[in-house]
């Protein structure tokens, strides 16, 4: 039993996926529209969230409050220019991808830089950054409708490879890979390093400030390739494209087990987080509720999860004394 | 060194003011009708909403938290008001939108300082319930408000337009509340220093959470004056309304980080980017560019706060007895 307890509380996806075990199993219950065929599309919808989620993930991780609120507009973009430059042909793919590329780099670096150099929090900083994506998107384009996305890239997006979505396959990996990185790697290490204790991490010659660049260069290459991979899909771009991603990476990053306050994060979490708010989103649009309500219930949802899981943490910072809450509750 | 440095902080503090002094003067010369008393009058009246918003957000700055909900308590208690309380006398009206907000404020102030969750999360679900709920009980249709209240717009006190009446109020109470008594003192020692506060014996939480419940009330107010103003919402208003509050705020010198600013920087902050609102539209800019140079002001705010409390911080850090270099 204390071996149990001790394992849970050491891998905090476990409740993420009890949730999606629960909400799967009252759903196969009460309609007999939930299948093995929708099954695919929330894998579908979820793989999507997945790419965005795990870049906020990262950023998370760094710690001091660090977040990622441009990822939407960066998805809006991206899904523009990957639309417009590919123009539906195979041979374009390639420059395609640089450009879409280029715009997560130079998003990714711009945060950086007003959150490192000009310590800015990331909260307002990436707030603004997605601002200026937004009016820059607006002032680019109204709205490409119906726009014929080319085939490999609708392959990629929406096909299916012996019945499993090609995109699930493609997130898997992407989750396969983030474990790998924050578990394995030596930039995983500094990573949750500089979360956990900035100072001491400094101190032991971890260049914090690199570490937490590179987190949000990956965040928004990240949701970068999905703009334009979420445009292949729905074969056009408009401008709330990605909105819905902005409080949905957040909530997957939170309802996965990752803390909040950073340094310790879990890629395998992440993917139950979203595998669980998108099926939270799919009841509802079977319910047929009315507008509004997916936010409510998402609110209440990511809110609670933090209630729950903010008390053990509290307490702990409680029990290390006064330095220990300064470092947790710093900006 | 040290002149070197005093020289630096007191740069970085002008800036605000140097900020508004330039957007004076090149609007002043793009435009002759924009130095006229009659604009300024006008661009008094259209900061009312955000200088109020700002001033409730400085409460909940000086105590190192955030609220990104504001917006979304606009847009539901515009809502309530619009579509139930369409009938009744506007200072009823008045008073049933500021406990609404006020309550809406509590849960805020429950969830960041009695659970514990951190700010910009907490809001940022109270943010998308409040618009969740405003939107189904709205349908995301537009909701009209009555005459009774859009008269309120062109009302005067003793020849004062009402919206100005309506900050110069909440502004002196305000003022009070945080200069003048032993509350405002608290907020301002929550915000520097928590655990030094709580060891002195303040109630911290309890201070954090009326710091909420004041910036919820004041959210509801500015939704109130603006909706005077404007006669009807959609479903974006309020959107990025919080923004414009903090960046009102961080402009007239409250620090994200706590502890330091005060209320007369709100006022200012908000007459600053409202000018350059004004500026834009009596030049005839194209109105795509409004938010970039929005976000343009706000960028240097918060950079010039964040390199200001880094500053601050070496400098306390480096000098054993740092009132020597203030």
């Amino acid at each position: 039993m204390q071996n149990l307890s001790s394992w849970v509380a050491r891998n905090r996806w476990v409740w993420s996926l009890i949730g999606v075990l629960i909400l799967w199993g009252i759903l196969s219950l009460l309609t007999d529209r939930v299948s093995l065929h929708s099954l695919s599309g929330v894998a579908t919808s979820a793989s999507f969230l997945v790419l965005a989620a795990l870049g906020q993930m990262f950023v998370v991780t760094t710690g001091r409050g660090n977040i990622d609120l441009s990822i939407a507009s960066v998805i809006a973009l991206s899904a523009f220019v990957g639309l417009i430059v590919v123009g539906g042909s195979d041979g374009r793919i390639g420059l395609g991808l640089l450009a879409v590329l280029g715009i997560g780099l130079a998003v990714g670096l711009t945060n950086a830089v007003l959150v490192v150099l000009f310590r800015i929090p990331a909260m307002i900083a990436t707030l603004a950054t997605g601002y200026v994506l937004a009016t820059t998107t607006l002032i680019a384009n109204r709205s490409i409708a119906g726009a014929v996305a080319s085939p490999a890239l609708a392959f990629v997006a929406g096909g299916k490879v012996g019945g499993v979505p090609v995109m699930f396959l493609i997130a898997l990996a992407a989750v396969a890979l983030s474990s790998l990185v924050l578990g394995r790697l030596a930039y995983g290490r500094t990573l949750s390093a500089t979360g956990q204790n900035a100072r001491a991490a400094r101190l032991a010659g971890v260049r914090t400030g690199r570490v937490t660049a590179t987190a949000f260069v990956i965040s928004s290459t990240l949701a970068a390739l999905d703009g334009a991979l979420l445009s292949a899909y729905v074969g056009g771009a408009f401008l709330e494209m990605g909105a819905p991603y902005l409080l949905q990476s957040v909530g997957a990053v939170v309802l996965g087990g990752s803390l909040i306050f950073g340094g310790s994060s879990t890629a395998v979490g992440t993917l139950f987080g979203c595998i669980l708010l998108v099926l939270i989103v799919t009841t509802m649009q079977i319910a047929g509720l009315p507008p509004g309500t997916q936010d409510i219930v998402q609110g209440v949802v990511i809110i609670g999860v933090l209630a729950l899981a903010c008390r053990p943490v509290l307490r702990r910072i409680a029990r290390a004394g006064p330095a220990g809450a300064r470092a947790a509750g710093a900006q | 060194m040290n002149s070197r440095n005093r020289i630096t902080i007191l740069l970085l503090q002008a800036a605000p003011y140097l900020l508004f002094l330039a957007i004076l003067l090149v609007f002043g010369s793009l435009s002759d009708r924009f130095l006229s008393l009659a604009n300024f009058t006008n661009i008094v009246i259209q900061a009312a909403p955000v200088a109020i918003l700002a001033i409730g957000m400085t409460f909940v700055l000086l105590t190192a938290e955030i609220d990104l909900s504001v917006g979304a308590v606009m847009y539901l208690t515009g809502c309530i008001l619009g579509l139930y309380l369409g009938g009744v006398p506007w200072p009823i009206g008045l008073m049933v939108v500021l406990v609404a907000s006020a309550l809406l404020g509590a849960v805020n102030g429950a969830l960041v300082a009695y659970l514990g969750i951190t700010s910009f999360i907490a809001t940022l679900g109270t943010l998308f319930i409040g618009r969740g709920i405003a939107m189904s009980v709205s349908n995301t249709a537009s909701v009209y408000f009555p005459e009774a209240i859009t008269s309120l717009n062109r009302a005067t006190v003793f020849g004062i337009p009402s919206a100005i009446v309506a900050v110069a109020v909440v502004f002196v109470i305000a003022w009070v509340l945080l200069q003048q008594t032993p509350f405002g003192r608290q907020v301002y020692a929550v915000g520097q220093d928590r655990d030094a506060a709580t060891k002195a014996g303040l109630p911290a939480r309890r201070i954090v959470f009326f710091c909420f419940v004041i910036s919820g009330a004041l959210a509801g107010m500015a939704g109130f004056v603006s909706s005077t103003q404007i006669g009807a919402i959609t479903a974006s208003y309020g959107l990025q309304a919080e923004f414009s509050a903090i960046a009102a705020a961080v402009l007239g010198g409250t620090s994200l980080f706590g502890g330091r600013g005060g209320v007369k920087g709100a006022l200012f902050g908000a007459l600053l980017i409202q000018t350059a609102a004004n500026g834009l539209v009596i030049i005839n800019a194209n109105p795509y560019i409004y938010p970039l140079v929005t976000a343009g002001i706000i960028f240097i705010a918060v950079a010039v706060d964040g390199l200001r409390s880094h500053m601050l911080e070496r400098l306390e850090r480096r000098f054993i007895r740092p009132w020597e270099i203030a």
